[in-house]
């Protein structure tokens, strides 16, 4: 495993040499694809480095914590002579650069050691809870991103008009309220006193779980055809979808009606209005795209807060995520479940952000042909 | 903002005239004076808390159990929680530890922040560039609130660890955007005309530079307002922040939150305290934000 | 007397801004015959991309402000239309090209897209048309304005032009849809020195062999006495001199005329011209009288307050100056 990981990086560094000089006598989709390469070729080695520096700061701020992590791990009667030994397992003797080195060792293997609270290899919890989480996420971040967009579309379609205003309403609410509180008055009204959603959990207790294929319950359902339990988890899943998205889908769709009323005023609007191209066309087409390019940007910050607040939301509505499980590893001091967590996130926001950074550039020609063309 | 309004239009604006221009465009919109006097009120309510809440002893370790649970009335205008203390009073108090939160943060983050975006600006593409940005780079590579979590993970939980925490993972964000007005900046002709009549570095960069950053930094100063008091409340929500019986919002909606629906004035109106505070700042912040804008009359 | 294809009487326009309002155009009048070519003259900052944009509303509204007047276009008033009506204008009669063709053209589309859709918005299609009749007409339309390898400009994006080739393909988009009238707000303004005469020249042709009526608005005088027939000078929103092109640059009359001519560089003879004294006035409270008196040299009472009245001075030849005495022809 850890000669993959070196081997990996040797191909991409030599990928991004390789790839530094596209010859200009090379077809014009070759030498698209090749950019596409080393771009990504760039990400990803700055992508490492940034998980490397990330877990020397984790490990850090794991490691000046005042308590010896062996005496937690043992309980306070454990007799001395089995702490030094559990001391000399985890290299706790010795300098901190050796201990990180030897966390990094097993790290990279995929072995984080074992949880103190579940008593499991920190490995097979996280991919237990994992994918909960990831359900959860995926669902909110399509759900702010869609309605964000058609929010703030809408809001600049009609601008200052009363739909605009009420629209900049639902922005300053989403914007203004902590997503607890969201989950606090979703589950009261919607659940207590309307009784369309179920309160916790991801599946009613009368309905039998499809079998866990990717660990996400309504894909899972829907791959084996189980239509009652895609129903059940969907409905399940609403909630805490909605309410982790409310304030970053307020965050986009202010970024959006704004960056919509920017690009109004631009000459390229003007021009194509002169050419008479039709109002719809034109803020449609030529106006929502490059407007869309912030509201892009912008998501990775919007998926960030999405993902700390996910911490909070999976522990009001009791959702077995790994957000729930690194929150009580936090409330119990059990490290090496942090640590991993953690980095678990860091590796999701990286690729989130490599995603975006695709999709701006594949939305922004500027960026696209910056260098040549 | 002086120096490029001299070189661009050759006459220096008079500093009076300048605020009132600035006092048009911040007022031009309802929602920034709206926002400015709520702030203020806040500040006044907050400071004024043992003066103008109706029963003091509330907020801190007080119980009447006779008086417990009420609902809101004319005597406890937002009801009593399950010991019998004035939700009201709480509420007040609550602003004393959200605004001190964000002064402390904002105070220890700004400097920091700023210091290291000039510097990394300022030499750009040389290795105090590269050391400062890619150490941002690692903060920022996680999301504010978990890294928040996982600091406060090994310290004891309390107001001043909260702060600490929230204080360590936001100033890489003020380099990062420092720096992208710094490094542009360096380029232009006053900072070069200053290095040519032999200006010292340390002039250069607090009385070129920074002066011209200030405008980016008060308005992203506003705006974080209220996203600290939101991270705050997140914190002493899951009971990392501050602890009972001191009255913080976030501890007190997680509280109360038990004894939801029937007694629903525990939760709802520290709710409310906190949507409020933070919707105070983000409409000054939206204000600020306008009167700086690139926009020109 | 045939109707003129464009009349503009008395507009005024204003400005909302922190001072007050800002009065920018007073009272212009100007007209455009079928086929004739105006240049519009002036110093920066004096009015002439505010009436342009009037014209062919693209004023920010609500900030921008028409006050006063009636723009007749083929005869009807363009101001009192509904947008509907006037896009069909916008569509078929009238385009406009800007100052800068980087920032006029869509950044994120390919050249072909909006190529394509300026043919179809200009359209005279019978029925919907099909993919290749529209991208023939799109390739027709880059030919014209001589722009090589059409197609792989079509699949283009505009950061991978030049700017002069961003400026022609403006000008074949404008020109789609400005069968009377084109409008041209220096057009060779952001331009290399190389290129300005190339595209103007370009220009020239292309609206004379069509008949297109242009208004042309340049800081060049060389390029308007070369393409125009007639001159419009404006000063401060207000229009001070008007003339066929030839009778002006003999003998401009406005106090304000002169000096601008005088002003212009020349290659050959008396070297770097003197410039004008002061500044274009604050639009906020603006002399009263003649808006040029404060530079004036030949200024009197008269001037600072009353408004002078268009004379004509000489057969065809307009000034608005009281100290302009008639030529005895």
């Amino acid at each position: 495993m850890k000669f993959t990981v070196l081997q990996a990086g040797r191909v991409l560094f030599w990928i991004h040499r390789k790839t530094k000089e596209g010859p200009a006598e090379q077809p014009c989709s070759a030498r698209n694809s090749m950019r596409l390469v080393r771009f990504l070729a760039k990400r990803l080695m700055h992508a490492a480095f940034v998980l490397i520096g990330l877990s020397i700061l984790i490990f850090l701020i794991a490691r000046v914590m005042p308590g010896n992590p062996a005496r937690m791990a043992m309980g306070p009667r454990a007799p001395q002579w089995a702490i030094e030994k559990l001391e000399k397992q985890m290299y706790l003797d010795r300098p901190l650069p050796i201990q990180y080195f030897y966390w990094f060792k097993s790290a990279i293997s995929g072995d984080f050691g074992d949880s103190l609270v579940t008593k499991r290899s920190v490995s097979e919890d996280i991919i237990e809870y994992f994918p909960a989480s990831l359900e959860l996420a995926i669902y909110a971040a399509v759900f702010m991103g869609i309605a964000g967009v058609v929010l703030g579309t809408v809001s600049g379609w009609f601008a200052n008009t009363w739909i605009d205003n009420l629209v900049r309403v639902i922005a300053y609410i989403g914007i203004v309220t902590p997503s607890f509180v969201f989950a606090i008055f979703f589950v009261l009204i919607f659940s207590y006193w309307l009784e369309l959603f179920p309160t916790i959990g991801r599946l009613s207790s009368g309905i039998d779980g499809p079998p866990v294929i990717t660990g996400m319950v309504t894909l899972d359902a829907l791959i084996t055809g189980n239509p009652a339990a895609f129903w059940d988890g969907l409905k399940h899943i609403f909630l805490p979808a909605v309410s982790l998205a409310m304030g970053p889908m307020a965050q986009e769709a202010r970024i959006t009606r704004s960056s919509l009323a920017d690009n109004a005023g631009k000459d390229f609007i003007a021009a194509e209005r002169a050419c008479g191209i039709p109002e719809r066309t034109i803020m449609f087409k030529y106006l929502l795209k490059p407007s869309l390019i912030p509201t892009i940007s912008i998501y990775g910050l919007d998926f960030a807060s999405l993902m700390g607040n996910a911490f909070l939301i999976e522990l009001i509505f009791n959702w077995p995520g790994l957000s729930r499980y690194g929150m009580n590893a936090i409330l119990q001091k059990d490290l090496n479940a942090v640590i991993a967590a953690i980095m678990v996130f860091g590796v999701v926001f990286v690729i989130v952000n490599i995603a975006i950074d695709l999709a701006v550039e594949r939305l922004d020609p500027r960026i696209r042909f910056r260098t040549g063309g | 903002m002086a120096v490029t309004r001299i070189l661009t239009t050759g006459t220096a604006p008079n500093r009076g005239e300048n605020a009132r221009r600035n006092w048009y465009r911040f007022s031009r919109n309802p929602l920034s004076i709206i926002g400015l006097t709520m702030v203020i009120l806040i500040l006044i309510l907050a400071v004024a808390a043992p003066i103008i809440a109706p029963h003091p002893p509330s907020a801190g370790k007080f119980l009447n159990f006779s008086m417990a649970s009420r609902a809101p009335s004319a005597e406890n205008w937002c009801g009593t929680d399950v010991f019998g203390r004035d939700i009201l009073t709480r509420v007040l108090y609550g602003f004393r530890f959200s605004l001190m939160m964000v002064v402390v943060v904002l105070s220890l983050v700004v400097p920091v922040g700023v210091f290291f975006g000039l510097l990394a600006g300022y030499y750009r593409s040389t290795w105090i560039d590269t050391g400062i940005m890619r150490i941002t780079d690692i903060f920022v590579s996680i999301p504010p609130l978990v890294l928040a979590l996982a600091i406060c993970a090994v310290l004891t939980p309390g107001v001043f660890n909260a702060m600490v925490a929230v204080s360590l993972m936001w100033w890489p964000w003020y380099t990062r955007m420092v720096y992208g007005v710094a490094s542009s900046l360096r380029g232009e002709f006053f900072v070069q005309a200053a290095e040519l009549t032999g200006a010292g570095k340390w002039h250069i960069l607090f009385k070129e530079i920074l002066p011209n950053c200030l405008s980016s930094i008060l308005t992203k100063m506003s705006l974080d307002a209220g996203w600290v008091i939101l991270i705050g409340a997140s914190l002493s929500f899951v009971g990392l922040g501050a602890q009972a019986p001191t009255p913080d919002l976030g501890s007190m909606v997680a509280e109360g939150s038990k004894y939801l629906p029937d007694q629903w004035w525990i939760s709802v109106f520290p709710a409310f305290g906190i949507m409020l505070v933070v919707l105070a700042f983000n409409l000054l912040g939206d204000g600020i934000r306008d009167m700086f804008g690139t926009e020109r009359g | 007397m045939t109707q003129p294809l464009l009349a503009i009487q008395g507009l005024n326009v204003g400005f909302k801004v922190f001072e007050g309002e800002m009065k920018v155009l007073k009272e212009v009048n100007m007209t455009v015959n079928a086929g004739e070519k105006i240049g519009l003259i002036g110093e920066m900052g004096c009015g002439k991309t505010t009436t342009m944009k009037t014209i062919i509303r693209l004023l920010a509204e609500p900030a921008a402000n028409i006050t006063g007047g009636r723009i007749m276009f083929n005869g009807t008033d363009t101001l009192s239309m509904s947008r509907g009506e006037f896009q069909k204008i916008r569509r078929n009669s009238l385009s406009m090209i800007f100052e800068d063709p980087t920032a006029a053209l869509n950044p994120v589309y390919t050249i072909g897209t909006q190529v394509r859709d300026a043919v179809y918005a200009a359209g005279n299609f019978k029925s919907k048309p099909t993919r290749a009749e529209v991208q023939a007409r799109a390739v027709r339309a880059l030919e014209e304005v001589a722009l090589p390898d059409p197609e792989r400009v079509l699949n283009n994006y505009p950061v991978q032009l030049s700017g002069g080739m961003r400026q022609r393909v403006c000008i074949a988009m404008a020109l789609l849809s400005a069968s009377d009238l084109l409008i041209a707000d220096e057009p060779d303004t952001s331009l290399d020195v190389t290129i300005k005469d190339q595209v103007l020249r370009l220009l020239n042709d292309l609206v004379e062999r069509k008949g297109t009526s242009i208004i042309l608005v340049t800081h060049s005088l060389g390029a308007v006495r070369k393409m125009t027939d007639r001159i419009y000078v404006m000063y401060a929103g207000s229009i001070m001199e008007t003339a066929p092109t030839n009778m002006f640059f003999t003998e401009p009359l406005h106090p304000y005329s002169r000096v601008l001519v005088a002003s212009a560089p020349r290659l050959t003879g008396r070297g770097i011209g003197e410039g004008i004294a002061g500044r274009i006035p604050d639009y906020i409270n603006p002399p009263a009288g003649c808006r040029f008196s404060p530079r004036c040299e030949l200024a009197v009472d008269e001037c600072i307050h009353h408004r002078p009245e268009m004379r004509e001075i000489r057969p065809d030849h307009f000034v608005a100056c009281p100290q302009v005495d008639p030529v005895v022809a």
